[in-house]
């Protein structure tokens, strides 16, 4: 279990996590969303031990991770901006991959070869952005890491290496029970691949449970009433957001389906349905109370 | 095998060595350019004669070693550390599986490592050539001279090292690395150029403190090591040249170069500072922050330091600069326009460095504050200077107190080194009435020079060098001291003897003598006897009182010959002969010298210069 507690780190007075706390439970894929600057690369930062918490703790099944080379032995990152050395290929740095990780796997790497179309002697450099996040999977893959920490992982790949990619990645997590924390603005895709999901805003953990909870937490519904006057909605309903068009209202209301349905009832609606929210609505939508939506700007 | 406990790692050595091999190639072809290539070229040359040269070579190439080790010691440490200067390549390092110990060890014993095998190969291929070309191999040299190249880098890189870890933008490593080699040395000569300016008679004494020296490492250890010390060996032959006399005696012969002893302490002082600059910079790793990739100054309670050090430094340099601008064409602009040269540069630096550290242009508002209290603190300076607040410029030694006092009145051409207590008390009188009495302004070539060296009991010196007017000094007491001190014995008799090793000279000693004079161009070689006899002139005419020199004489009677005596232990040698040495003269005559053709000077001469005739023997007026 990887775990973050109230962990708080400034940058020159500027508060980028401001007692974040956040569990990765093992053998999950961990979706961290948040808006730009929410903190979600300097918290992942901190769990791989680049960064120091200014208070708080990391760690990695009650170890802490900062300056411990046995926590660290087990975990991997790619990071947004994945480094290899300037005149490596990767065939050399996989030679720094294997010294480092016990449990780094030739044999994978060999196997590899055939998933990932690249020419293991040439520079790292030469190869494009794409490329680059290719032999990023493949070395960090080689390591079979018990928890794999991604910044952004499939950004540059193209659809069909994405899928691939995620295979991998998904195969790993049912076979070794590999943790894996995935930070990415891909909602769309996390929701295919993450069985928990955290929101960051402003350095806080906003929330995090998992998708299913989320989903189950908050719905969509979409309300006909008999007259053309919105009525007075039962005051235990909690609104995260209200549109209409004509006499169809649209609700997002924070609550388990069943029951809210039956709360409408109250309403006597004439027409009434619950439609399950995507992540990228929860997300659009709890933002929104955080005082970050999508805002009508006329310019 | 993986350890735990292991501050290294091997992975991170084997990843270095294979990507700086580059580096590792052009430090040891350097090296093998500047040792075995070069003995290997020039074989012939430093066969010949003693067969010596071989390992002299090797103790000049240590001298190159301080230059290997300066600027390959900044090469490799850069090149190591780099990756502390970018946030890709520092998330990277700092997430891999080792602690910021095995970091920073594993990287230290990389370029160390890299730097040893390219010497251990210059070794080697050395040795190599010494066996097949020359006699043997100069094992000796060759080991002293890996030792001290080691040595030397351990000190240069850790240096660099800590410049890396104070660092996070790799263009500001090299400027800190400079300043830290040079910043005690630039400090003390624009204090010494400060001091010229304020304080009358300022003299940084031609030498610089020790805390200059020893703070300076290339100073220190290009002084050291550049010295060349021989081993001496006994030796004899016979004294041919002594006018036929065909005295045997003992005498030294130049043997091998060997490494200077003195050397040996700053070697080891500089080792233990590596030692204590290597742990800081593990200290600053492990307290580092990874973020801090591509500020200038890594730690935040460095930064203010580091700014208040460039405005100072950059207002006195460029303000003493800027000042003299001003004062090209005017020796009148005053303290107050110094000021504000200094103000004005140190604020402008201050911006600059600020600037530069945080990167940022809107540094007003924050660093006004810093610029305020460095432009303050050189006022300060500046004022406190001018008003002599350490009373430099009427400071005295008390007399008891002074051990020795070169004194140097070069327009009386009197150079002596004082110990007799009678001397130095005339000395300092001299020097209190320049003080009390002597006027800076000095027009033309209108000047009369004290420049003293006094040796204090407490093994500290004292300088001063005082240009002043001459006319002015003929006219005030200065005139009555100079001419007080001229007339001490010790004086007198470095004018007469040459030089104070004469009178160690032991009589029956003298083994012969050469008398050449500059005027006529002739010229005798002496035997024994006529060496004593005119020795024993000599001595008479000092005794007599003899050799008084008038200061401050444009022109001076005194004959230009060269009278050389050997002796076994000292010999004695002068160039210039005082009329009034009447003995020494008379003797010259016997010798069969044209004495008023090596005086050069006529009656009327003496007459209009003041000389009074009657102090001088008939024979040296024509």
């Amino acid at each position: 279990m990887l775990e973050a507690k109230n962990v708080v780190k400034t940058f020159d007075g500027f508060r980028a996590l401001d007692e974040a706390t956040l569990t990765v439970p093992k053998g999950t894929v961990y979706g961290l969303v948040g808006p730009n600057g929410a903190g979600k690369s300097t918290i992942i930062r901190h769990f791989t031990g680049v960064y120091r918490p200014d208070s708080g703790e990391i760690l990695l099944d009650g170890q802490p991770v900062y300056e411990n080379p046995a926590v660290k032995r087990r975990m991997t990152v790619i990071g947004d901006d994945w480094y290899y050395f300037a005149q490596a290929s990767i065939a050399e740095m996989a030679k720094l991959y294997a010294g480092m990780y016990p449990t780094f796997s030739w044999e994978r790497y060999e196997k590899m070869k055939q998933v990932f179309p690249l020419n293991d002697k040439q520079m790292i450099r030469r190869m494009s952005k794409g490329m680059q996040k290719q032999a990023a999977f493949w070395l960090t893959m080689c390591c079979m890491p018990e928890c794999l920490i991604l910044d952004e992982p499939v950004d540059g790949l193209d659809p069909v290496m994405r899928r691939q990619v995620w295979s991998l990645l998904l195969g790993d997590v049912a076979e070794r029970g590999t943790t894996v924390l995935v930070s990415s603005h891909n909602l769309r895709e996390l929701e295919d691949v993450c069985d928990h999901v955290g929101i960051m805003n402003q350095g806080k953990v906003l929330l995090q449970r998992s998708l299913s909870d989320l989903q189950d937490n908050t719905v969509k519904l979409q309300v006909a009433f008999r007259s053309e006057e919105e009525p007075t909605l039962p005051a235990e309903l909690q609104i995260l957001h209200r549109s209409h068009v004509g006499r169809v209202y649209t609700y997002i209301i924070r609550g388990n389906a069943e029951t809210v349905c039956r709360r409408m009832q109250i309403c006597d609606p004439l027409l009434m349905e619950a439609i399950p929210l995507t992540l990228e609505e929860i997300f659009i939508y709890e933002m929104g109370g955080a005082d970050y939506a999508v805002r009508d700007i006329v310019l | 095998m993986r350890s735990a406990t292991s501050f290294f790692d091997k992975t991170l050595i084997r990843t270095d060595v294979r990507r700086y091999w580059p580096l590792t190639f052009l430090y040891t072809a350097i090296w093998i350019v500047l040792i075995p290539v070069t003995q290997w070229a020039e074989a012939d040359y430093m066969m010949r004669g003693t067969g010596h040269y071989v390992g002299d070579h090797l103790y000049d190439m240590m001298t190159a070693g301080i230059f290997m080790a300066l600027f390959f010691g900044f090469l490799f440490a850069a090149a190591l550390f780099s990756y502390l200067m970018n946030s890709r390549s520092v998330g990277l390092m700092h997430a891999l599986p080792v602690t910021r110990t095995q970091q920073f060890f594993s990287h230290f014993l990389a370029g160390m490592g890299m730097m040893t095998f390219g010497k251990l190969l210059t070794c080697f291929l050395t040795g190599l050539v010494q066996g097949l070309l020359y006699d043997g191999v100069a094992w000796s040299a060759l080991f002293q001279w890996f030792w001290v190249c080691t040595a030397l880098e351990f000190f240069f890189f850790s240096l660099a090292i800590l410049c890396c870890m104070a660092s996070g933008w790799l263009p500001a490593v090299p400027v800190l690395y400079a300043a830290a080699n040079s910043f005690i040395f630039i400090a003390t000569i624009l204090l010494q150029a400060l001091g010229g300016m304020f304080y009358f008679g300022y003299t940084s004494g031609g030498s610089y403190p020790a805390i200059t020296r020893w703070g300076t490492p290339l100073h220190i250890l290009t002084d050291v090591l550049n010295e060349r010390v021989w081993l001496w060996e006994a030796g004899e032959k016979p004294a041919q040249s002594m006018a036929g006399t065909g005295v045997v005696f003992d005498y030294t012969v130049r043997g091998p170069r060997i490494f200077n002893p003195d050397a040996v302490l700053p070697l080891v002082v500089y080792g233990f500072v590596g030692l204590v600059l290597l742990g800081s910079a593990w200290l600053l790793y492990r307290s580092r922050k990874s973020e801090s990739a591509g500020d200038p100054v890594a730690f935040a309670w460095a930064r203010p330091v580091i700014r208040t050090g460039i405005a100072f430094y950059g207002g006195l340099s460029f303000g003493l600069g800027l000042y003299n601008i001003f004062r090209a064409n005017n020796d009148r602009v005053g303290l107050l326009a110094l000021i504000f040269c200094m103000v004005l540069m140190s604020v402008l630096w201050c911006f600059a460095a600020d600037m530069v550290i945080r990167k940022t242009f809107h540094v007003f508002r924050s660093g006004w504050k810093n610029a305020a209290g460095v432009a303050l603190l050189l006022i300060v300076l500046c004022v406190g200077a001018k008003m002599d607040i350490t009373g430099y410029e009427t400071r005295l030694p008390e007399a008891d107190k002074v051990e020795s006092a070169t004194v140097n009145l070069s327009y009386d051409g009197v150079y002596v080194d004082c110990t007799e207590p009678e001397t130095i008390e005339a000395v300092i009188a001299l020097h209190k009435a320049i003080i009390e009495e002597g006027s800076e302004e000095v027009l033309g070539g209108d000047w009369y020079r004290l420049n003293v060296d006094y040796e204090l009991s407490n093994g500290t010196y004292m300088s001063r060098d005082y240009h002043i007017s001459r006319t002015a000094a003929r006219a005030s007491g200065i005139y009555d001291a100079a001419e007080a001190l001229l007339k001490t014995e010790e004086v007198r008799r470095d004018v007469i003897l040459g030089s104070k090793r004469a009178t160690a000279v032991k009589m029956e000693d003298i083994r012969g003598g050469y008398i050449n004079s500059y005027q006529t161009n002739e010229s005798v070689q002496l035997t024994a006897e006529q060496a004593k006899a005119l020795y024993q002139a000599l001595l008479d005419d000092l005794a007599a009182g003899a050799g008084a020199i008038k200061p401050m004489d444009e022109g001076r009677l005194t004959a230009k010959l060269s009278i050389e005596l050997d002796a076994d232990t000292n010999g004695l040698w002068t160039n210039e002969l005082p009329p009034d040495c009447v003995n020494t003269v008379a003797y010259l005559n016997e010798l069969g010298f044209d004495t008023v053709a090596i005086f050069g000077a006529t009656e009327q001469w003496i007459k209009e210069n003041g000389y009074d005739t009657m102090t001088y023997p008939a024979t040296s007026i024509g």
